[in-house]
């Protein structure tokens, strides 16, 4: 990125701060938002120019006096609407996924204010170390660049920072990175064989049973299936609301454009399952918490589910399974709750 | 919801972010535009000096605050070293001049040619807002669009405008009343 795209890119999110915490829902600016905010400032003097630079925008307009002079087609008129719409279809469309995906950029972002530990600074002996979170534990960790890693439960990363390239190894479970910009010194993170590389963005990487999946929340990344597509040059460019599945055998399913409302619920703590069945359900939960579920019957360990779930509920799962047929048993022990069926 | 109640809370948080602002806005008529980036620079490096926690209460209103003290110090430094360089000079004789008004017009013509370069859609939101004082959810159902439409278009045309918004002329408008 050049001077001329940071730049570019500043003003945008001057403009987008500006937007929240001055033009709309003025007194409902969340303590999370202004922290991020104040982040955002913090990041790089370009963020507090442009941000300036957008005040003396919404200044000049407030002074302006020739509103009478500006033309505005048909836009005025509530009796040209129906054209319009169907004009503006298209675009809306496209306007929303980018919309949503920004409204949840903030929703990530500030849901992760939340959990706990902020700024758990680990400046020190960073280079190589392990990060790692247990079973049930979700953590945020601040690098030494600025970078924060939400790490969710099982996860476990390897931290390698030289002067010239940021790097973090994902050994195993997912991720989300909101990465520091430093255009002279690029974000890298493997997982198995594949690499993603960021500049300054917001994506999540999840190493799985079926492969590697990266989504973006924000910004760009390019994503290297392989070390010989790296040596080639044979990258993925993702953008914001894009996912991309790496399996395994090295395939590469197409680039697919996701709400990543959904598609990165886990940063906030939730669980998203559509038409999964009720055996990956019950594992995806299990490494969310303490008290593992498991299922003895094996025709309702196939049974397809689909909801949204906080994690770290597992009783309103037990409640929707429970509702969802009765023949359902539910036995409960100190660490263990067991899922049955009583038709054999 | 009460009108009135909207328009209070719309006070309170303009209360606290406004005056600096102006503060800051008005001193900035002795920045020179070429050197807005280094002023921020200095903003940003006091920024970061201060406890994170205490910026977060109000960032705006401390923003501006730190905006200000540093323009109105960086004048006091650029007037006495460019005491003698024709900008400098040009805006001592604009003040208080017929010159002023002049400049203002052209100021304001200058927004709207600005403005002029925005999409209509655009240009219609900004209206409906700054005219007729409407809120942006107002202004989509005004205009029959999404509200995400608005406020999507509000940030495209801030950055439109930073972009071609000509610095010079906006800065006579920016101290020429009030």
């Amino acid at each position: 990125m050049d001077t001329n795209d940071r730049r570019a890119r500043a003003t945008h999110e001057a403009s987008q701060w500006w937007n929240r915490l001055s033009l709309q829902k003025p007194a409902e600016v969340s303590q999370s938002e202004r922290e991020l905010f104040t982040e955002w400032l913090r990041e790089s003097p370009l963020h507090v120019a442009e941000f300036l630079r957008v005040a003396q925008v919404h200044d000049s307009l407030e002074r302006f006096k020739l509103w009478s002079e500006v033309e505005v087609g048909g836009f005025e008129q509530p009796a040209n609407v129906v054209p319009l719409r169907d004009m503006d279809l298209p675009e809306a469309a496209e306007v929303s996924v980018k919309a949503r995906s920004r409204a949840r950029t903030w929703a990530i972002a500030a849901s992760s204010c939340l959990i706990a530990i902020l700024g758990a600074w680990f400046a020190l002996g960073l280079r190589g170390d392990v990060i790692e979170s247990k079973l049930a534990e979700r953590r945020q960790v601040m690098l030494e660049d600025g970078t924060v890693v939400q790490l969710e439960p099982e996860t476990r990363l390897r931290v390698k920072f030289a002067d010239e390239l940021r790097r973090v190894e994902l050994e195993q479970g997912r991720a989300l990175f909101r990465v520091a910009k430093n255009p002279q010194r690029p974000f890298l993170v493997t997982a198995e064989q594949t690499s993603v590389r960021a500049v300054g963005t917001a994506f999540g990487v999840e190493s799985r049973l079926r492969g590697v999946v990266v989504t973006v929340a924000e910004g760009k990344v390019a994503v290297i299936d392989s070390p010989s597509a790296q040596a080639s040059g044979a990258e993925i460019f993702l953008t914001a609301g894009q996912q991309v599945t790496v399996q395994d055998s090295g395939a590469v399913a197409p680039v697919r454009v996701v709400d990543t409302t959904r598609a990165l619920a886990w940063a906030q703590g939730q669980l998203v399952f559509e038409n999964d069945t009720l055996a990956d359900v019950v594992r995806e939960f299990n490494r969310y918490n303490r008290v593992q579920l498991s299922i003895t019957d094996a025709e309702l360990a196939a049974r397809k589910v689909s909801g949204v779930f906080e994690a770290t509920d597992s009783e309103t799962l037990l409640a929707f399974i429970r509702e969802s047929g009765n023949d359902v048993t539910i036995t409960r022990s100190d660490a263990r709750i067991v899922i049955g069926s009583n038709t054999r | 919801m009460s009108n009135l109640d909207q328009q209070n809370r719309l006070v309170e948080w303009f209360r606290r972010w406004r005056t600096p602002l102006r503060r800051f806005l008005a001193s900035r008529s002795a920045v020179r535009p070429a050197d807005f980036d280094d002023v921020a620079q200095e903003v940003f490096l006091r920024l970061l000096r201060y406890d994170a926690a205490q910026i977060v209460e109000h960032p705006q209103a401390y923003l501006f605050k730190m905006a200000s003290n540093v323009a109105a110090e960086w004048s006091i430094r650029s007037s006495n070293r460019l005491l003698h360089e024709p900008h400098w000079l040009a805006t001592l004789a604009a003040n208080d001049s017929p010159e002023q008004a002049l400049d203002t017009e052209a100021a304001q013509r200058e927004i709207l040619r600005a403005l002029n370069t925005l999409s209509p859609r655009e240009r219609a939101i900004l209206k409906l807002y700054f005219e007729e004082g409407l809120t942006q959810a107002q202004i989509a159902s005004r205009l029959n669009v999404s509200f995400r439409i608005v406020r999507r278009d509000f940030e495209k045309s801030y950055g439109k405008l930073r972009r071609e918004l000509n610095d010079e002329l906006t800065r006579v408008l920016q101290h020429g009343h009030e």
